[in-house]
């Protein structure tokens, strides 16, 4: 950044518009701003302020408009209060403005009412397009970032705070802005926070159901494979009892005694089979009619409902007939009316009758009404159809159920007397017959329960793996976040090891520039060192193994202050010279802005800080009185200033013409 | 330690995770409230890790 001109308006003490053009020649790089206390040193280094962030670090901060334009003006009216500078930054030509208009309220309000303020920033890019920034602090934050403010806008007077007791913070602070720990510290803290994000989304997710649901799993399928190993016993069991039975039936067949029942008995069952078997067809039968016919029940009446209307409209002449057609057609072609008239052709009357025809001609809409009655009237005769299939089926189903009753009881009579007859070994086998038949049908009741029980555990099962399917939905989930909170903790822990190394190596570079400077600088044999704890101390040697700290005057403390600022400034500065593709800080070039920098220093520290800051930035602007501005400063800066300026102040104590303060800038030839 | 956990997890994902964090926070490293960095690093990490 190269600053170029700055301009402004009204602003506290200057009055109407003052401007400043900063030196931009590379070997006289110094732009010495000479005025009395109160003249508006620091009211230039505010209006910086004011310009890139908008605020202001002097007394009545919100009273920015001149009082002497003020005073001026009629009350309604208002002042613009504005500072404009023009610099270049990264091939780029600037001219960033803020402004603010107050109102002045009465005859003697010298304050004025704030009514309205904003802030552009424009530019030219290297192709020579002229651009405005839509986010103009934004940008402004960018070009100069506020956190960097301390180190290149600074006030001399108050400088020696960075080696007061409670000045660590602020010097680690500006070593880790400078040298890009600062993007390190950031990422450390910010990953920490996301760490965290995705151990609580993984909490979120987390289903620890998930190996009790396999236990149940498990469970279910070893009762289901229980179930059918018990199914399949048995269905053994069954097996070997049917076998039983039927030897035990052939038997029975063998002996002459029960032969004939037997074979009687044999024909039975073969016959109820058939009948079972015919029942089954009829229940078929009857389930496939009414799943056919079903509406019939219940939309009969809306069709019996519908037909008798339409009936009843084409009775009323409303839909045409096709009686009524036909009549006329005949009464045409006997040429003779009703009413006895001839209907000769081309007369009147005819072609009044024959009009009829055209209005009960078989229209569409006849031909529809007709055969929606036609169909209407199928669907009553299915509708008949329909329950006298059912009833004939039910009584073909009612006469096979008797039919099997009358079996059954005759089985039971052939039973009865194979049992009661009186050989033994007949009876013995019916007797065993009957123990078999009923131990397989308790089979078969077995079996069925144990199907029904293995159907059920299978909709169990069912029901788990979709809940295990569900868990494990989630367990991926906990699984996805719980990598990235690794990968946050991890990339963490390695940012954080590259910033212990880092901040220790910056550390020692920081430090050996900094006794470079403050050596270059003092007389005396002491050196300057930062500490651990990032304090900023001025040391001596007692001896070759120890050194201690020293009581240091407020100038001493100020030419270390200097000198860290110059390292800080030289470092960035050396950054972005060769080192702009670096992933962390890549330095810049800034304007130093000192207001009153000299104020404690003896006059030989003065022209040696005068000699060493123009050689660590690439501008610096000195805001002086002329009593700071000593001969030994004077020596030093004359020969390398390339702009100087005085703020000729208008005191009204003195100034006979002068009713209010106001301040001029004028330049001076260097 | 973690890393024996997802061991799976490539040093060349972490080694670009770590070089998009630092350019993520560069690139608001200049705004004193960087908003919506934390957004941005989470997204970073659920792009790499997936």
């Amino acid at each position: 950044m190269e600053i170029k001109h700055l301009a402004v308006s009204n602003f506290r003490q200057y009055y109407g518009t003052q401007e400043i053009d900063f030196s931009t020649d590379p070997e006289n790089n110094v732009t010495v701003v000479n005025g009395a206390n109160g003249a508006g040193k620091s009211t230039l280094l505010n209006a910086f302020l004011w310009l890139f962030y908008n605020e202001i670090n002097l007394a009545q901060p919100d009273r920015l408009a001149s009082e002497r334009k003020l005073a001026e003006i009629e009350p309604t009216d208002t002042v613009r209060v504005s500072v404009t500078l023009k610099f270049d930054h990264e091939d780029r030509q600037y001219e960033a403005r803020r402004w603010a208009e107050y109102r002045k309220q009465s005859q003697s309000d010298l304050d004025g009412k704030l009514v309205d303020n904003d802030v552009e920033v424009r530019f030219i890019d290297s192709t020579g397009a002229s651009k405005t920034e839509s986010n103009p602090n934004n940008a402004l934050t960018h070009i100069m970032p506020e956190r960097l403010r301390e180190l290149f806008f600074f006030h001399g007077e108050t400088i020696d705070e960075l080696t007061a007791n409670d000045g660590q913070e602020k010097i680690q602070e500006a070593i880790r802005n400078i040298m890009g720990l600062k993007i390190l510290d950031r990422s450390i803290r910010h990953l920490n926070s996301v760490e965290k994000r995705f151990e609580k989304e993984m909490k979120k997710h987390v289903n620890e159901d998930l190996s009790d649901l396999l236990d149940r799993k498990q469970r279910v399928q070893d009762d289901i494979g229980d179930a059918k190993a018990e199914l399949d016993e048995k269905k053994d069991n069954r097996l070997a009892v049917n076998r039983e039975l039927k030897s035990v039936e052939d038997r029975l067949t063998e002996l002459e005694e029960s032969l004939d029942l037997q074979e009687e008995r044999s024909d039975l069952k073969e016959e109820r089979q058939e009948l079972r078997d015919e029942i089954e067809d009829i229940n078929a039968a009857i389930k496939a009619e009414i799943s056919e016919k079903a509406y019939l029940v219940f939309g009969l009446p809306a069709i019996e409902e519908t037909a008798k209307m339409l009936q009843e409209k084409r009775k009323k002449g409303e839909i045409p007939s096709e009686i009524k057609r036909t009549f006329v057609e005949d009464l045409l072609d006997l040429e003779e009316c009703i009413c006895g008239r001839p209907l000769e052709d081309g007369s009147e009357a005819r072609e009044e009758v024959h009009s009829w025809k055209e209005r009960a001609g078989s229209s569409d809409l006849e031909q529809v009404a007709m055969r929606l009655a036609t169909r209407l009237s199928e669907h009553a005769d299915h509708h008949d159809d329909l329950f006298e299939k059912i009833q004939s089926e039910l009584e073909k189903r009612s006469e096979r159920g008797d039919r099997i009753e009358e079996i059954n009881g005759r089985l039971d009579d052939i039973s009865t007397q194979l049992s009661d007859t009186d050989k033994e070994d007949i009876s013995a086998l019916e007797e065993r017959r009957i123990e078999l038949r009923t131990e397989a049908s308790g089979l078969g009741e077995e079996i069925g329960g144990v199907k029904e029980r293995i159907s059920n555990l299978n909709d169990r099962l069912d029901t788990i793996k979709d809940e295990i399917s569900e868990a494990r939905k989630d367990n991926e989930k906990a699984e996805l976040a719980d990598r990235r909170r690794y990968v946050a903790g991890h990339v963490r822990d390695h940012i954080q090891g590259l910033f212990d190394d880092y901040q220790h190596e910056v550390r020692e570079e920081v430090n050996e520039r900094v006794n470079d400077i403050f050596r270059d600088i003092i007389a005396k044999d002491y050196y300057a060192q930062i500490d651990d704890d990032y304090s900023l101390r001025i040391l001596k040697d007692v001896d070759e193994q120890e050194a201690v700290s020293v009581a240091k005057s407020t100038g001493e403390r100020q030419v270390a202050s200097l000198s860290f600022i110059a390292t800080l400034v030289s470092l960035a500065k050396e950054r972005y010279e060769s080192d702009s593709d670096s992933i962390y800080f890549t330095g810049g070039i800034y304007p130093v802005i000192m207001d009153s920098p000299f104020g404690y220093l003896d006059p030989v520290y003065q022209q040696k800080v005068s000699k060493t800051m123009p050689q660590m930035a690439g501008q610096v602007v000195v805001l002086v009185t002329q009593a700071q501005y000593s001969d030994e400063v004077k020596r030093e800066m004359d020969h390398i200033a390339g702009k100087k300026y005085e703020l000729v102040y208008h005191d009204p104590a003195e100034d006979p013409d002068a009713r209010y303060e106001y301040t001029e800038i004028r330049e001076v030839e260097v | 330690m973690a890393k024996e956990q997802y061991s799976d997890i490539s040093d060349e994902s972490i080694h670009r995770v770590i070089q998009r964090v630092l350019e993520a926070e560069k690139a608001k490293l200049n705004m004193g409230n960087p908003k919506g960095i934390k957004d941005d690093i989470e997204q970073i990490i659920e792009e790499e890790i997936n």
